[in-house]
């Protein structure tokens, strides 16, 4: 049986610079991922470069499915309205968005496991079942994402509000200029998932959420630029 | 109480001393600056030229072997120090 996800795509008018956004958003998460790699190969003993990488690789594919997501969406959009519908009717039609479907399903499920590796990695707690709890939390929220696709952006708005939160906390103990922006930057992502919760009663607010989400992840490059930035301050030192 | 330092706080010691003497150096003012036993530095020393970020030359036959930092070398330090950056903004 085919669900049909109650997904707000972007308004006509915005076909093209959300997917332009998106791939900015994937190359930031990307660059990051690669670097706690590589940051892994040099030291192996630290094993939070591995699970810091994962998240953010986690979070590249996740932008990935949704870029492909829309391509699909808004081609299907197109070819349907323009020449397949009059060719093959509309039964045939409505069982592609099929792809979309799952191409959603993989985006919540990838992007909520990545910001939750993240939340784990900002706190200082045990390990325990909690985990196990949490990720079964993850599965019902990809779930009924199908129902209703903003069970995704409330979940990944609570682990983002508490990833924020956590960071803010820390720049309290460290003072490190670095960890606040880290701190700002999940803040106005937070904010981003946040208005996407909004989106089914106003589609207007999918551009909003979409330039919010932008914007933190241009803060999150930029931190990552600082802190490249000041290991070659120090090296001169 | 400072904590133990790990192997590879011991290489970057190793490697940062050199690069501050300008990437040249004597064995015995590493081994000295880098608070290493004898054992140690040239344990670690045969690792460091092993993997080609630490090369060895003799000027002449009678004079005393110099220690010198490769491009990788310079090249490891930095990435370590990108790295140390990382760990604290992130606070993993």
């Amino acid at each position: 049986m085919v669900y049909w996800l109650d997904f707000v795509y972007s308004p006509p008018g915005f076909y093209g610079k959300d997917i332009a956004i998106d791939i900015l958003s994937a190359i930031v998460v990307l660059l990051i991922g690669i670097f706690s790699f590589r940051n892994f190969s040099i030291d192996r003993k630290n094993k939070k470069h591995l699970f810091l990488g994962s998240a953010f690789i986690l979070l590249g594919l996740s932008f990935i499915a949704k870029i492909l997501t829309n391509v699909l969406s808004h081609t299907e959009t197109v070819l349907s309205s323009q020449m397949m519908i009059p060719l093959f009717g509309r039964e045939i039609i409505s069982s592609y968005s099929f792809i979309p479907a799952i191409g959603f399903l993989l985006y919540s499920l990838l992007t909520l496991f990545g910001f939750y590796i993240i939340y784990v990695l900002s706190s200082k707690d045990e390990l325990s079942m909690n985990y196990v709890i949490i990720a079964y939390f993850i599965l019902i929220s990809t779930y009924f994402s199908r129902f209703t696709y903003f069970f995704v952006y409330i979940t990944a708005f609570i682990f983002l509000f508490a990833i924020a939160r956590r960071y803010f906390l820390q720049y309290k103990k460290n003072n490190y200029l670095n960890t606040m922006l880290l701190g700002i930057s999940f803040s106005i992502i937070t904010l981003s998932q946040f208005v996407f919760i909004f989106t089914s009663s106003d589609h207007g607010l999918y551009v909003l959420a979409e330039i919010v989400q932008l914007v933190g992840y241009l803060f999150l490059i930029y931190t990552f630029i600082m802190v490249l930035r000041n290991a070659t301050k120090k090296k001169q030192a | 109480m400072q904590r133990k330092r790990s192997r590879l706080d011991i290489v970057y010691d190793m490697l940062l001393t050199m690069s501050n003497k300008g990437g040249r150096i004597k064995p015995t003012h590493l081994m000295y600056k880098a608070n290493l036993s004898h054992t140690q530095m040239k344990l670690y020393l045969d690792e460091l030229i092993e993997k080609n970020l630490v090369e060895e030359q003799k000027a002449k036959k009678d004079e005393r072997k110099t220690l010198l930092l490769t491009e990788k070398g310079f090249a490891f330090i930095q990435k370590f120090n990108q790295m140390k950056e990382f760990e604290k903004t992130f606070g993993i």
